[in-house]
């Protein structure tokens, strides 16, 4: 959200706009945010190949499913190389995408959490049965 | 010296590290008196890299040796696209603007021309794919060009006269208005600084690089850069209050305009116009006007003679000349020639007495 600000609205080169991002702050956007700007700069590589590096170091921190990397990757590939409006719809939409699967993990971890409740009763019960 | 090295690393930082590999492995080897320099670097698909300085064409060879010759530097398309991109800072769209125009700025206020087959949206210019050549033109300050000619701008010690530059494309008129607007910004003499508004459309004047101006404009001195003038000079009078408004380039009769209005209001103007002479630009669409409400009071007019010798004028309202300024601008670089019987270019430090005093490493032509 806040990198699609300072690309639609703010209109600053990615470098710049990624620093922004990572200003005074700590959490794991802002650090990788950074990384990806540290890694551009330092090593003189494209922000693409400074986003999938930044991605490969990042990988054991984040617990998220693969196609959601993927979709991460993705958004390196794209990131850039259109004009602003494109630049806009491309991140809204992997904004959606993202919301799709964040709602069906959570349906999956309610209908886990149901099942684990009704494990845990149907244990307990097994237990005071064994018991009398 | 330092000049030398500041230049050199100016050149590394701002330019060079976008280049395609080759040729930033080539210039590096290129002699540093050539480098500080350059005016312009050429690269085109399909065609080596060429240099151009001191009123000379050369091409670079891989060795960074500069040649009369075409060398075996191509440049393909491909880098061309991906040295375009890195001057976008890998951002084409914080740049589409600019890219539609033909031309973008970067840091240092250096002018990167493009061209190729252009995309349409809505009958306008949208982007520029299949870049077929790139013009990298550097931009260069120099402090005190303008100290001389400044003087018959003033009236009184708070107030200028409307005054317009006009030379022919790359003798230095947004140098010689960088530097009055850094005068009348700072005061001189009896003089004191007067607010000044400057629209950079092009980001040329002050070359702003995070909201930074890199040129000394002076102290009292506001920028607004990036927007067309009409729109820049509106938004400085409301918002900055500034006594003397400074513009590159105008030509669009729709600028012409709006500073008729700013004039109107009792803010002075100082700006640019492309053209060889008064004549060719008073027959211009919208100049008509501003010449019949003789608008302007003071003309500087820029020319070069045979000799690549500046000439530097300054009218009044009425064309009676208040001044000529002569000043050794270009010269013609000295060739030097290998035993091959090829020629080379040399920078002006080989001159100075037909002695080759600097790197000579390629002089007997063996390219070794």
């Amino acid at each position: 959200m806040e990198l699609e600000n300072e690309i639609h609205y703010m209109n600053r080169p990615l470098g710049q706009a990624l620093m922004f991002l990572s200003q005074g702050k700590t959490n794991r956007t802002s650090r990788f945010a950074r990384r990806v700007y540290e890694l551009h700069k330092k090593m003189e590589i494209s922000i693409e190949a400074a986003w999938h590096k930044s991605l490969e170091e990042f990988r054991s921190q984040w617990p998220i499913q693969r196609d959601e990397w993927d979709l991460l990757f993705c958004i390196g590939e794209v990131l850039g190389k259109t004009d602003r409006e494109s630049q806009s719809s491309f991140l809204f939409l992997m904004r959606e995408k993202f919301a799709v699967r964040e709602k069906a993990a959570e349906e999956d971890r309610v209908k886990k959490d149901k099942l684990y409740k009704n494990l845990g009763a149907l244990g307990g019960l097994a237990v005071v049965l064994v018991l009398i | 010296m330092q000049d030398k090295i500041s230049l050199k690393n100016r050149f590394v930082n701002e330019v060079l590290q976008f280049l395609p590999n080759r040729i930033k492995q080539s210039l590096i080897k290129t002699d540093t008196n050539i480098l500080i320099e350059l005016e312009e670097i050429r690269l085109r698909s399909g065609k080596p890299a060429m240099l151009h300085y001191h009123g000379t064409d050369g091409f670079l060879h891989e060795n960074g040796w500069v040649l009369d010759k075409p060398s075996n530097m191509f440049i393909s398309t491909e880098e061309l696209a991906d040295t375009v991109y890195k001057f976008c800072e890998n951002s084409w769209y914080a740049y589409q603007e600019d890219i539609s125009k033909g031309f973008i700025t970067i840091r240092g206020g250096h002018r990167i021309g493009i061209v190729g087959t252009p995309v349409f949206k809505n009958g306008a210019v949208f982007n520029m794919r299949d870049i077929s050549s790139v013009n990298i033109r550097f931009a260069r300050e120099v402090i005190g060009c303008g100290e001389r000619m400044v003087n018959y701008l003033t009236n009184g010690n708070r107030d200028i006269h409307n005054t317009l530059i006009v030379s022919p494309p790359g003798l230095g008129k947004t140098t010689l208005l960088r530097d009055i607007i850094r005068c009348l910004s700072n005061g001189f003499g009896s003089f004191s600084g007067v607010k000044t508004g400057v629209v950079d459309e092009r980001g040329e004047i002050a070359a702003c690089y995070k909201g930074f101006p890199q040129n000394d404009l002076g102290s009292r001195t506001d920028v607004i850069n990036g927007i067309h003038k009409k729109n820049g000079m509106e938004i400085l009078l409301r918002s900055m209050s500034p006594r003397v408004i400074a513009l590159d380039e105008m030509g669009n009769p729709e600028d012409v305009s709006a500073v008729m209005q700013v004039i109107n209001a009792g803010i002075r103007i100082i700006g640019t116009v492309h053209g060889y002479d008064l004549m060719a630009v008073k027959m211009r669409r919208g100049f008509y006007e501003l010449f019949e409400d003789k608008a302007f009071e003071r003309f500087i007019i820029i020319s070069i003679d045979s000799k690549l010798q500046y000439c530097v004028k300054v009218l009044d309202g009425d064309e009676n000349v208040l001044d000529v300024e002569y000043q050794s601008g270009r010269k013609h670089s000295y060739c030097g020639k290998f035993n091959n019987g090829g020629i080379r270019i040399l920078p002006p430090a080989y001159r100075a007495g037909g002695m080759h005093t600097g790197n000579t490493a390629v002089s007997d032509g063996a390219r070794k």
